[in-house]
């Protein structure tokens, strides 16, 4: 074949594709709107197109085809025929047909179109009326009048005018113009297009175009002057060629089809909206007119991604250039205004191309009309589905890469999520069910929700499903929350149908959605309420080419990570240290375990070896789930344009492209997804781990504290720590005794003293005593006495950052804000001390051997290093403080100390290997060392024991600390007996205290 | 009688051939960057004037070994599949990668214009390789030409499976 | 031009000729009549008088035409010479105007 007819039959094969395109939602819509004279003309011109042009490359079927269509819409035009849904579906199957036959033109002479053709004519014949040709709006050619012609050795032309341009505004009319042409020769047949005008607003403007057939003796340019019309309108034809149908497209000369632009953003392909909306869908269809053909040009894919490429090459380079000239500008008069110059018109280049990628997501939306119709009628259900935001553009990238993942989104809500018409209306619910798809751009994202008024997700069925197939264990979904069991649909292999339908496929597709939509950077995220509905968000990143990246460093190669994976970037060593649990890597951050990949490791570069626990920590987020990558060298931060791989590379999945860095190198570009999946990082299995470390308690890390919450009057809230609480009574206020100025109570056969806040504190005193009180009965003080409360809150476990300067006071540790409200922290020794002066007087006479002593104190909870300061302070001990195991290591080595005191669970060192290590060196091997605990528990003490701790504290008892520093510090070394093991639950039924 | 030109190049000792008409042009810039965990026929990535080259160790590729980079070694840059679909040589897109490929190879030869019927039918091994990877041979002056397939060189191991 | 309610029918008797010179006064009263679109249900165009048609007025046929067509009523053309008859069969118009 001719090369420049290649071209054009592939210029044919595209616009047909547009029209078809345009053709199918103009179905769709044709059923509701059938008597749109506009939307009825369109489709007929769009076949009336494809016919034409077919008949030019000999395209057989497609002509037929199309020809058949054509006469079905000319009827329809004429309101000869009503458009039903029969109609439309035969004309539905017509287009599809004529797409297969378009998508493989060359074998289609060959292909089989009985069927559809069967189906249309089916709906022509058996109406009356108009006889095959007249009602034709094209030309039909007597073929005798061809074959006499031929024999003559006539020549056959086919020749367009133009109403106005050519007889009009030359002068003549019409009836001298064809009496003229009548004398040349032969009509063989002639129409005029009159689809152009829309009614009497516009009818004398438009220029109507004529075709008609001639055959005739004159040659061409004897007929170009006799007709007085540019040589492009008459084209010359063979006898074949004029047998064939249709209007010809004159190798010269530019189709004046409405040419569809490349980029159509303002035309709504959508022809379905509720009935609910105002204006009728119609109205909004203008017609894309001959007038925007004119406003585009069509532009092959291929370069404007080249052009996309060398746009972001010119921003790199432009970049570059402002880095290495900032210094000789300011030398150079005039550079600087020049610079500013390349720098605007670069980014203005750069925009500009990248708005020409853009398309309307409603290029892939339009299609899922068609798909829900189909499936309604397959399913037996009523489904309306939505548009919104179709006007929103997206990358061309972006969008082909969204067109599958929605694909299946829309198609599982169909066959899952939306109920048959009879649940729905035993559920009170419109029988027809509606799925709403709407895309939007949000803060620099792209956001499309898809979102059903079905029966919603059952995270209960969910969680049962997964364990079913193995997905998941028992004892873990029992924990879930809903939310976290509808992300159980992401499994691979998961599929929550009863039975497979084949229409939304094997459950293959939830876990290969999210993941593609993951290797685009972007998430997706799960909402439903059970028997309402479902919505499914997913969010993409505007565009894929230039994206910001983090450069790290391996040996002598660079890697870019980008920058929507990465959360942050922690620096290895000192308080953050890499641990193993359960054979794994991992990191602590903030009370969470962070699984980690070494890149190097990964890579299987040769570059290992190097030490770990001194680099980076990329915290990489993959979903829901966080690791984070180690690396070596951290480089720049800096926007890449990225390059697709190529096909060897494609399979390593820890690559999603590669790029080309300033200085000509070629630096791969990581997938975080990609390195999550390749390292087979057990997030599970660790999130199990750290929820498991949380609830320990005592060896927490975070500032959790177990406090007991009570009011003495109105809303003044007061804590202390339960530690320090051995009972709490409930007694009658007329059990109180009174003697003197001091309250008794009987209490287990003594009595005990009672004290109340207000006489001591400077907090508000109750109006009355109501009839029953509790009283709180501490531990760890030598004198004992009761506290008497108006109510006990609750017993809970709070963070707490304790504030110690803005309530003072006696009695008073410091303020805190727990469970919301601004809480006092009673501090009992000083309340006591302020009660019973002269039993606690007794203490203090006794100044402790410790004045002057240097005491070194490790601990890492702020809370309970502020109370061991207080009583430090109180000793009169010259201390410092460390707030971990290594910080208190490094202080060893610059003082001298007389006595560490230490916490035990604390990152990075913990208190026993800071004893360890302590008791290995020459210098500090001895060291007295005391080991605090909030709670002692004996396994503790063992271990303390062995690692060489002299004694072991109790972190709230004063007196005991005193007592063990001071015979310590007095001379005496081993262990006293140990501490007397508290226990968490030992009193605290607060289910009978509890109250107001 | 056709007439058909060959890019020739060396891989040890002997000598093979690609048709001119597929070749976009010869490199030697050798600064290849490694791509771990890649096939082991990807040498690496190479800048070509802004646009990425994926350089495929011959040696590998054919089974006779990895080349050493040396002074003389190059790169045969192939064109693109699209690059040939322009022009006007039939069915030459076959032989051709959808992305920018290049061959590296240990030291280039002359071009040589061979006559169509000159080019033998390939024996079951040439060289040390497999016949698969043989168009043809052809017996030059000097020594063998062996005249490579080059989509068979070029095919990438099958479907990709994640 | 000439124009009459009877009845449902709207007809209208336009003048010769119908053509550039007279057309686009003829067009604004059309348009003006169009505009009250309840007052009539056919519309008839009697081309009795008419021997000189030209381009614009072959578009104001249209027009009118596609106008009906929009409004849905029926609208049909008479009185048709011979010679503006042919010109009707080659622009492929007699059944839109409902010429025998």
């Amino acid at each position: 074949m001719p090369q420049m007819e290649s071209e054009l039959l592939l210029s044919f094969v595209q616009e047909s594709r547009e029209h078809l395109d345009q053709l199918e939602p103009d179905l769709l819509s044709l059923e509701s709107n059938k008597s749109d004279a506009e939307l009825v003309n369109r489709i007929f011109r769009a076949v009336h197109s494809i016919k034409g042009a077919s008949g030019f490359f000999g395209l057989r079927k497609i002509l037929q085809l199309s020809h058949t269509m054509e006469n079905l819409m000319s009827r329809v035009r004429e309101n000869l025929l009503v458009p039903d849904k029969i109609m439309v579906d035969a004309l539905l199957a017509g287009a599809d047909k004529l797409r297969a036959l378009i998508d493989d033109v060359h074998r289609s002479n060959e292909m089989n179109i009985e069927a559809e053709s069967n189906r249309l004519q089916a709906l022509l014949t058996g109406k009356a009326g108009v006889s095959a040709t007249s009602s034709a709006k094209g030309l039909s050619i007597d073929p005798s009048l061809i074959e006499h012609a031929r024999k003559k050795g006539h020549f056959f032309y086919k020749v367009h005018l133009f109403t106005h341009k050519d007889i009009k505004d030359k002068g003549k009319t019409p009836l001298d113009y064809f009496k003229k042409i009548e004398s040349l020769g032969q009509f063989l047949d002639s129409y005029t297009d009159i689809t152009e005008i829309d009614g009497m607003a516009d009818a004398l403007a438009k220029d109507l175009m004529c075709v008609f057939l001639i055959s005739t003796v004159l040659e061409k340019d004897l007929m170009v002057i006799a007709l007085d019309i540019p040589e492009e309108q008459i084209a010359q034809l063979t006898p074949e060629q004029i047998a064939n149908v249709g209007p010809l497209v004159p190798p010269a000369e530019k189709p004046r089809a409405a040419v569809l632009p490349v980029a159509a953003p303002e035309q709504p392909t959508t022809p379905e909206f509720a009935g609910a909306e105002p204006e009728p869908a119609a109205a909004l269809q203008k017609s894309t007119g001959r007038s925007r053909a004119n406003d585009t040009i069509r532009v092959s894919v291929a370069l404007l991604d080249d052009l996309m490429n060398i746009a972001g090459e010119m921003v790199l380079g432009r970049n570059q250039l402002l880095r290495t000239s900032e210094s000789i500008a300011r030398n150079v008069p005039g550079m600087h205004g020049l610079l500013q110059n390349i720098s605007l018109v670069t980014s203005d280049l750069q925009e500009k191309v990248m708005r020409t990628r853009l398309q309307p997501v409603g290029a892939i939306l339009g299609k899922f009309t068609r798909i829900i119709r189909d499936m309604s009628h397959q399913l037996g259900k009523k489904i309306d589905l939505k548009l919104l935001g179709e006007e929103v553009e997206f990358d061309k990238s972006v969008l082909e890469m969204l067109s599958d993942p929605l694909t299946h989104l829309i198609r599982n809500c169909a066959d899952h999520g939306i109920e048959p018409p009879a649940e729905r209306e035993k559920a009170g619910k419109p029988l027809t069910g509606t799925i709403r798809l709407t895309a939007r751009h949000v803060g620099g994202q792209v956001q499309i929700e898809v979102t059903d008024d079905g029966r919603g997700l059952n995270p209960a069925q969910l969680k049962s499903k997964a364990v079913e197939k193995g997905l998941a264990k028992a004892q873990d979904t029992a924990q879930m929350t809903d939310r976290q069991a509808f992300n159980l649909i992401f499994l691979p292999g998961f599929s929550t149908a009863e039975k497979i339908t084949d229409v939304s496929g094997r459950g293959v597709g939830m876990d290969v959605v999210r993941t593609n939509i993951e290797k685009l950077g972007g998430s997706i995220e799960l909402d439903s309420q059970l028997g309402r509905g479902t919505r499914i968000c997913l969010r993409l990143p505007l565009t894929l080419a230039i994206i910001p990246t983090m450069i790290v460093g391996l040996g002598e190669r660079r890697f870019a990570m980008p920058q929507v994976n990465i959360e942050e970037i922690v620096r290895l060593g000192g308080k953050n240290r890499i641990e193993a649990v359960r054979g794994a890597s991992v990191l602590r951050l903030r009370g969470k375990l962070l699984p980690l990949v070494a890149l190097d490791e990964l890579l299987g570069s040769q570059e290992t070896g190097a030490d770990h626990g001194r680099g980076f920590a990329l915290v990489l987020k993959v979903g829901e789930n966080r690791f984070g990558l180690i690396v070596q060298t951290l480089l720049d931060s800096e926007e890449i344009v990225v390059k697709p791989l190529s096909s060897y590379i494609k399979n390593c999945r820890c690559y999603s492209g590669a790029t080309i860095m300033g200085d000509g190198k070629v630096a791969m570009i990581l997938d975080a997804v990609g390195i999550a999946g390749l390292a087979d990082l057990q997030f599970a299995e660790l999130e199990k781990e750290s929820a498991a470390l949380a609830l320990k308690g005592q060896a927490d890390l975070s500032e959790t504290q177990s406090l007991l919450v009570f009011r003495n009057a109105g809303d003044e809230t007061f804590a202390i720590n339960l530690v320090m609480v051995a009972r709490i009574e409930k007694v009658r206020t007329r059990d109180i005794e009174r003697i003197g100025q001091k309250e008794m109570l009987k209490y287990r056969d003594s009595s005990l003293r009672l004290i109340r806040l207000h006489d001591y504190m400077p907090v508000s005193r109750p109006d009355a005593d109501p009839e029953f009180l509790y009283v709180i009965v501490p531990r760890l003080v030598k004198h004992p006495m009761g506290i008497v409360v108006t109510q006990v809150v609750d017993a809970i476990q709070s963070t707490i950052s304790l504030d110690e300067t803005n309530l003072m006071g006696v009695g008073i540790l410091g303020s805190a804000v727990v469970a919301g409200k601004l809480t006092i922290f009673v501090d009992i020794y000083s309340l006591f001390e302020a009660a019973d002066p002269e039993n606690y007087r007794e203490e203090k006479a006794a100044q402790p051997n410790l004045a002057g002593k240097r005491i070194l104190l490790a601990e890492d909870t702020a809370f309970f290093r502020a109370i061991m300061t207080q009583y430090l302070k109180e000793f009169n001990c010259v201390f410092d403080v460390a707030a971990d195991g290594l910080e208190a290591w490094e202080a060893l080595q610059r003082h001298r100390y007389d006595l560490l005191l230490t916490d035990i669970e604390m990152p990075g060192l913990n208190g026993f290997e800071l004893t360890q290590k302590i008791r290995a060196s020459e210098t500090l091997r001895h060291l007295p060392v005391v080991a605090l605990t909030a709670l002692a528990a004996d396994r503790y003490v063992q271990q303390g024991r062995e690692a060489g701790v002299d004694s072991y504290e109790i972190k709230l008892d004063k007196e005991r600390l005193k007592a063990t520093l001071e015979r310590i510090l007095g001379g005496v070394r081993g262990l006293p007996p140990p501490a007397s093991t508290a226990n968490a639950n030992h009193l605290v039924n607060l289910e009978e205290v509890r109250g107001g | 009688m056709a007439n058909r030109q060959f890019i020739t190049f060396y891989l040890g000792d002997d000598l093979f051939g690609l048709d001119i008409l597929l070749v976009r042009e010869i490199n030697r810039n050798m600064d290849i960057t490694k791509v771990d965990r890649a096939p082991d026929c990807v040498r690496g990535l190479m800048n070509l004037r802004g646009q990425i080259v994926t350089v495929l160790d011959l040696g590998v590729r054919l089974n006779i070994g990895a080349r050493p980079i040396g002074r003389e070694s190059s790169c045969v840059v192939l064109k693109t599949k699209a690059e040939l679909g322009r022009s006007s040589h039939a069915g030459l897109d076959a032989h051709s990668a959808e992305d920018l490929t290049g061959l590296l190879v240990d030291r280039i030869g002359d071009v040589v214009s061979v006559e169509e019927d000159h080019i033998e039918p390939p024996p079951a091994h040439a060289g040390g390789i497999k016949g698969l990877f043989i168009e043809g041979v052809v017996k030059l002056q000097q020594q063998l030409l062996i005249a490579l397939d080059v989509r068979e060189v070029l095919r990438t191991q099958g479907e990709s499976t994640p | 031009m000439k124009y009459e309610f009877a009845g449902t029918d709207l007809l209208i008797v336009p003048d010769n000729p119908l053509a550039a010179a007279t057309i686009n006064p003829l067009h604004k009263e059309l348009t003006r009549l169009f505009a009250d679109a309840g007052r009539f249900q056919n519309v008839v165009v009697d081309l009795s008088g008419v021997s000189i048609l030209d381009s614009l007025g072959v578009n104001l046929l249209v027009g009118l035409y596609k106008e009906c067509r929009k409004l849905n009523k029926p609208f049909r053309v008479t009185g048709c010479s011979p010679s503006i008859r042919r010109l009707f069969d080659l622009y492929k118009l007699t059944e839109y105007f409902g010429i025998e």
